[in-house]
């Protein structure tokens, strides 16, 4: 039992002799970083997070792939000889003139009855 | 451990993200945080990368501590748990080449011990436990090096670990039991 403390207490000391010293430069680049993260902040913080970033370069990546497959595989459209209003009405079919001879009482109608 | 009006008002200016608390916080602490975290992990590069990482959490985490448990005690706290994480994801292997010198390669420093018999292999003593240290399943190696290296009171011990003390009790017997195994062997 004796024997077995001794080397409990040797055991121990020996243990308790070795240490870390605390390191300066870990502070200093530990506070650069901090200031760092507190100027930029917010979404700008958030966007430069490695992740982030990565995950917004695939996200730009697919978006462009997609487009450009979308832009090459449509057809184009069949063009209209119509580019404004007064070429719009000019195509449409005219209206027969009897159509449009309407009597004053027809045009004043049941409205004032 | 720091004295209690101090420690409040650390605590206080943390709460208020001041950056020289940090600071004062790193300087009273520091030497702890890098002990737990050099020791456990054995390399002196990922030790202080996880010490950095700590004082980024403190400096987040810390309007939310209530400071129950006390500054010491939550502080290495998180760095056992950032050494464990570390551990766990198996970045890297644990512990130096058997020809390297653990201690140097961990950047661990030893201190002279008054009444040592210096007929001892000091030296090689030294390698082998610290060899032995590292080869202790994770768990059993936090309770040694807070213990039996860092002086922690077992109430303290057990609530950085956050555990029971019987269960960092029998970590700490079964631990002491293999190293003293391993060094009687090797002598």
């Amino acid at each position: 039992m004796v024997e077995h403390d001794d080397e409990d207490r040797t055991l121990t000391d020996i243990l308790r002799s070795v240490r870390a010293e605390p390191d300066p430069v870990l502070w200093t680049r530990a506070r650069a970083r901090l200031e760092a993260g507190e100027r930029v902040g917010g979404f700008l913080g958030w966007l430069m997070r490695p992740a982030a970033l990565a995950s917004s370069m695939a996200a730009l990546a697919l978006s462009v792939a997609l487009s450009t497959t979308l832009v090459l595989n449509t057809e184009p459209k069949v063009s209209t000889t119509e580019t404004n209003l007064s070429d719009a009405l000019l195509a449409m079919p005219s209206t027969p003139l009897e159509e449009l001879n309407v009597t004053s009482e027809q045009a004043i109608g049941e409205d004032t009855l | 451990m720091l004295p209690e009006p101090r420690e409040a008002e650390i605590i206080a200016r943390l709460r208020a993200k001041d950056l020289d608390a940090l600071g004062e916080l790193y300087r009273d602490l520091g030497g702890a945080m890098l002990t737990l975290a050099r020791s456990i992990l054995k390399s002196r590069d990922e030790a202080d990368d996880v010490v950095e990482d700590a004082l980024m959490r403190i400096h987040r985490a810390a309007p939310g501590f209530r400071g129950e448990r006390g500054l010491r005690t939550w502080t290495l706290r998180i760095v056992a748990n950032l050494c464990r994480d570390r551990l766990r994801r198996g970045k890297f292997s644990a512990g130096p080449p058997e020809e390297l010198d653990p201690l140097a390669h961990a950047g661990l420093v030893v201190d002279p011990v008054a009444g040592w018999d210096r007929n001892l292999d000091l030296e090689r003593k030294l390698a082998a436990l610290e060899r032995a240290l590292g080869e202790l399943p994770a768990d059993q190696r936090e309770a040694v090096i807070l213990c039996d290296r860092m002086d922690l009171s077992y109430e303290e011990a057990a609530a950085t670990l956050g555990i029971s003390v019987g269960a960092l009790k029998s970590r700490l017997f079964r631990a002491r039991d293999t190293l003293r195994a391993k060094l009687g062997g090797k002598e």
